[in-house]
């Protein structure tokens, strides 16, 4: 019995990582299926998220501050991709990984000189720090429901967008065939630009209902890339709901092995059964190697 | 006509390496020898870098990893006890061969590691069948997913360093020996001989006080020079374990910060 909720109680905490790293792995797919660029600067978006809404609580009720910071993460991504992704198109993936390591260095620290270098969290949406749920002998925090729940809302609210509204299909239409998608007439500058700006707003939604949790910190975001690039690369890149499996399998391998080996090691194992998985696998577990699918680089 | 131009290139060299060490100590800027040694080792490590994504070009994330493996290799196996081995057969030949030298550690105690240039070999040896190992299967993936796959190496070898207590933890290796390559001619990296405003300024930043810098003077104008011996210094810095230098660049940039700190020497008991 004490094993079983243990294993729960491990499990409930991969699965609530895990939805995190599925939202960054999704944040790079959506960037990735419209301009073919692998944001590493994603995290940020998340740090910075978490850091308006703080700092909007002070003055506006909760709901609204989460809004805003959603709202206005959605504007810098929008504006990042105006601002540099625009002009430079036809640059190799080095240079545009690079270009990317970059920007996320530069917010981090525009982030540090706006706020600070202290850790701050949003209240609990709901109990406070020791309020605890029973579910099947685990104790959970009301605040991983609210992750769990919010989560799985904007991923079937993306899913919903992507495949039934018609700027959603314009956006898929766009990264399946460009050529083809600027010939029936859709803009495709401005569905890249939206990319962005929609992949901020995830991201920064998936900010705010972590802070109260792990916190936010204006150093936060590079590991979040890290992982939720392995969860996309895991999932294969260019398929979101790929993205989401893969984030919650890096979530649950990091669990299981902090449960049986020391906690320094849990990314090893994580990124050893990654390597693996690709090794045997070189378009991720559920991603398609049609040639037309891979871009010239 | 090639040849007299590498002949002039190689006589170049010296004198340009000479003249840096002259011109800056001449002008009391000996902090920039520092700030050379850095920049001429990962010249080096980038070099490596050129020929994979140069020549070959793939990308990859994961060449801080090989740079640690080395410095961690030499460190481990120069500072690493072997005495317990004393006894196998062979072991006296190696000895005499050069391969093992008896060694003091910090309390003085006596001991048995490898020889400065043997650990040199066995860390290009290592990393070379590591890499070949990694790459193997690695050259089967494209684009991205290859910079995921060398990415997730990195991250790998770091946290398994960080993790062994072989590798000394989170504190590293220290005491690291000198490598004696002619007589009157060590690589080395006694802190006392290194030149520190680096330090002073990355902690003043961090403090956000006043930036005074104060500048130790090294000691032997013989060995800062030979500290800026490329091949030398990449696997034998001194403080090896802090050569980890995963591929971010806000990771680099923080271990760049930390190469400068003075070992740390343990407390006598």
């Amino acid at each position: 019995m004490q094993n079983e909720s243990l294993a729960l109680q491990y499990l409930l905490s991969g699965i609530t990582k895990g939805s995190i790293y599925a939202v960054v792995a999704i944040g790079f797919n959506l960037i990735y299926s419209a301009t073919g660029i692998i944001n590493f600067a994603q995290g940020e978006f998340l740090m910075l998220g978490g850091m308006v809404a703080v700092t909007l609580a002070a003055y506006v009720p909760l709901p609204v501050a989460v809004t805003g910071a959603v709202a206005l993460v959605a504007l810098v991504g929008g504006l990042l991709e105006l601002a540099f992704f625009r002009r430079l198109r036809r640059h190799s993936i080095l240079h545009l990984v690079i270009i990317t390591m970059g920007l996320s260095i530069v917010i981090q620290e525009t982030a540090l000189h706006i706020w600070d270098e202290k850790v701050r969290s949003l209240p609990y949406f709901t109990g406070n720090e020791v309020s605890s749920v029973r579910f099947l002998g685990a104790a959970i925090s009301p605040q991983v429901l609210w992750v769990l729940g919010t989560v799985a809302l904007a991923v079937l609210g993306l899913h919903f967008f992507l495949r039934y509204t018609l700027t959603g299909r314009a956006m898929r239409a766009c990264s399946s065939n460009p050529e083809a998608a600027m010939l029936a007439g859709i803009n495709i500058p401005n569905m890249r630009t939206l990319a962005f700006g929609l992949s901020a707003a995830l991201g920064a939604l998936a900010g705010c209902v972590v802070s109260p949790m792990t916190m936010t910190h204006y150093e936060m975001g590079a590991p979040l890339a890290i992982k939720g690039f392995a969860a996309a690369i895991l999932g294969g890149l260019g398929n979101p709901m790929a993205a989401v499996a893969g984030g919650l399998l890096v979530g649950l391998l990091e669990a299981a092995s902090v449960s049986c080996l020391p906690a320094v090691y849990n990314d090893v194992s994580a990124f050893v059964i990654l390597l693996l998985v690709i090794f045997v696998r070189p378009q991720g577990l559920w991603g398609a190697l049609a040639p037309d699918r891979v871009r010239e680089h | 006509m090639p040849r007299l131009r590498l002949l002039f290139l190689l006589a170049l060299f010296p004198v340009m390496v000479a003249g840096a060490q002259l011109g800056l100590r001449a002008a009391g800027m000996e902090y920039c020898l520092t700030q050379l040694t850095m920049s001429v080792y990962y010249a080096l490590v980038v070099m490596g870098l050129c020929l994979l994504m140069g020549y070959a070009g793939q990308v990859s994330l994961g060449h801080g990893a090989f740079f640690a493996l080395g410095g961690y290799t030499t460190a481990v196996l120069t500072t690493h006890d072997f005495s317990g081995i004393r006894a196998c057969a062979g072991v006296g030949v190696l000895e005499r061969a050069g391969l093992l030298a008896a060694q003091q550690d910090l309390y003085g105690q006596a001991g048995l590691s490898v020889a400065p240039w043997a650990a040199f070999a066995a860390a290009m040896l290592l990393t070379f069948v590591v890499a070949l190992l990694i790459g193997y299967p690695a050259l089967r993936l494209r684009g991205h997913y290859l910079a995921m796959a060398t990415l997730g190496f990195t991250l790998i070898v770091s946290k398994l360093l960080l993790g062994s207590a072989l590798t000394g933890s989170a504190d590293g290796i220290h005491g690291v020996p000198e490598w004696k390559l002619l007589p009157g001619l060590t690589v080395s990296g006694r802190s006392a001989l290194r030149v520190q405003a680096h330090l002073k300024e990355h902690r003043s930043r961090a403090t956000g006080g006043p930036c005074r810098h104060r500048v130790h003077h090294g000691r032997s104008c013989n060995r800062l020079l030979d500290a800026k011996r490329p091949d030398a210094d990449r696997r034998r810095h001194a403080d090896a374990v802090d050569l980890l230098d995963p591929p971010l660049p806000k990771a680099v940039r923080r271990q760049v910060g930390r190469l400068d700190l003075p070992a740390k020497d343990k407390q006598l008991p």
